[in-house]
């Protein structure tokens, strides 16, 4: 009797010990797999941002220098406005910039319900790490999210342009 | 005798059930590892779409070259473009695509397809109308310049780029 007490306690041991090793390894697979699924935030590279980019730095802005039809790029703007120049038209070159990258970002990256995207943000720098000067930060509009792509352009005078694009 | 025939067959059944279990883990596993291979095959067929938006607007036929100061890319010459469309018939094969179109993003005044009657002050170009509405659509920035004249040439002519987005369209496989 005796025995067969001991017999059946036995079976019941193998049985939970059966049993925390099963629940063991599920827990080492979902471990493993919250590991291997787990989103970083990171800004992946974007060709179309990249692409908006040198098209937008290629784009005839209405300020004129020098002469009254040497109307220049974006891409010289930039430079002028870390200059502080003003257009022969006695606009400042910074609030051209500004204006004309707003009107062409809200026409190029329209938020709307049907739209991939939810957000942008443009930033122009001037200056070297760790301490570059913001020369334009309002460009932006929508949410940020953590799913993001985005691009870069180095300019010449240490200028940089950083586009971002929330989705 | 009867002990060891129950010994193995506590040992079978342990050994099914464990089978079972890493079978269905498994099973589990690759669901997940299929889905994120549809992803890279999604990602690897955009990757593909950008590549021939990059060629084709960067082939001869299209862009500005060092027209209009030093050499850029993403860059179609305006003037180039209505020429290839008066002449397209020519060139319907060279780049295996259905349809190539040109839309000016900004400024945008109109959407009105161009021609030599209301160039520059048109929206769109559409080199194969016939093929339009065929197949799917990829789009890209670009910059389309032109040698543009507040007071009609030669007087004070500059170089003009706009904004603007270059779409092509292949037949679905």
């Amino acid at each position: 009797m005796i025995n067969k007490m001991k017999k059946n306690k036995r079976g019941q041991e193998e049985m939970v010990g059966f049993a925390l090793i099963i629940i063991m390894v599920a827990i080492i697979l979902l471990v493993f797999l919250t590991i291997s699924m787990k989103k970083t935030n990171e800004i992946s590279e974007s060709s179309e941002i990249e692409n908006f980019l040198q098209s937008m730095l290629q784009y005839t802005s209405n300020c004129s220098i020098n002469s009254n039809f040497n109307f220049v790029s974006i891409n010289r703007l930039i430079q002028e406005c870390s200059e502080d120049t003003y257009c022969n038209d006695g606009t400042f070159s910074c609030d051209v910039l500004n204006n004309t990258l707003e009107k062409m970002f809200s026409v190029s990256w329209s938020i709307q319900n049907t739209s991939q995207f939810r957000g942008y943000e443009l930033m122009i720098l001037q200056g070297t790490s760790p301490d570059p000067v913001i020369l334009l930060t309002n460009i932006s509009e929508g949410i940020k999210t953590n799913t993001s792509r985005g691009s870069f352009q180095p300019l010449t005078n240490y200028e940089q342009v950083y586009m971002t694009v929330y989705y | 005798m009867v002990k060891a025939q129950m010994k193995i067959q506590q040992t079978a059944f342990m050994l099914i059930a464990i089978t079972l279990f890493f079978v269905l883990a498994g099973m589990f596993f690759l669901s997940i590892k299929m889905s994120s291979i549809k992803i890279s095959a999604t990602e690897l067929e955009e990757k593909n779409s950008k590549l021939l938006l990059a060629k084709l607007a960067d082939s001869p036929e299209f862009s500005c070259g060092a027209s209009y100061g030093t050499q850029a890319t993403s860059c179609i010459d305006f003037e180039k473009l209505m020429s290839l469309k008066e002449n397209i018939a020519n060139y319907s094969q060279l780049w295996g695509v259905s349809d190539i179109q040109v839309w000016k993003i900004f400024p945008s005044e109109n959407f009105d397809e161009c021609t030599t009657g209301n160039y520059p002050s048109c929206g769109k170009i559409t080199l194969f109308p016939e093929h339009l509405g065929n197949g799917t659509y990829i789009s890209t920035f670009v910059s389309l310049c032109r040698r543009a004249s507040d007071f009609g040439f030669p007087y004070a002519p500059y170089d003009k780029c706009e904004l603007a987005k270059l779409m092509v369209s292949y037949n679905d496989k």
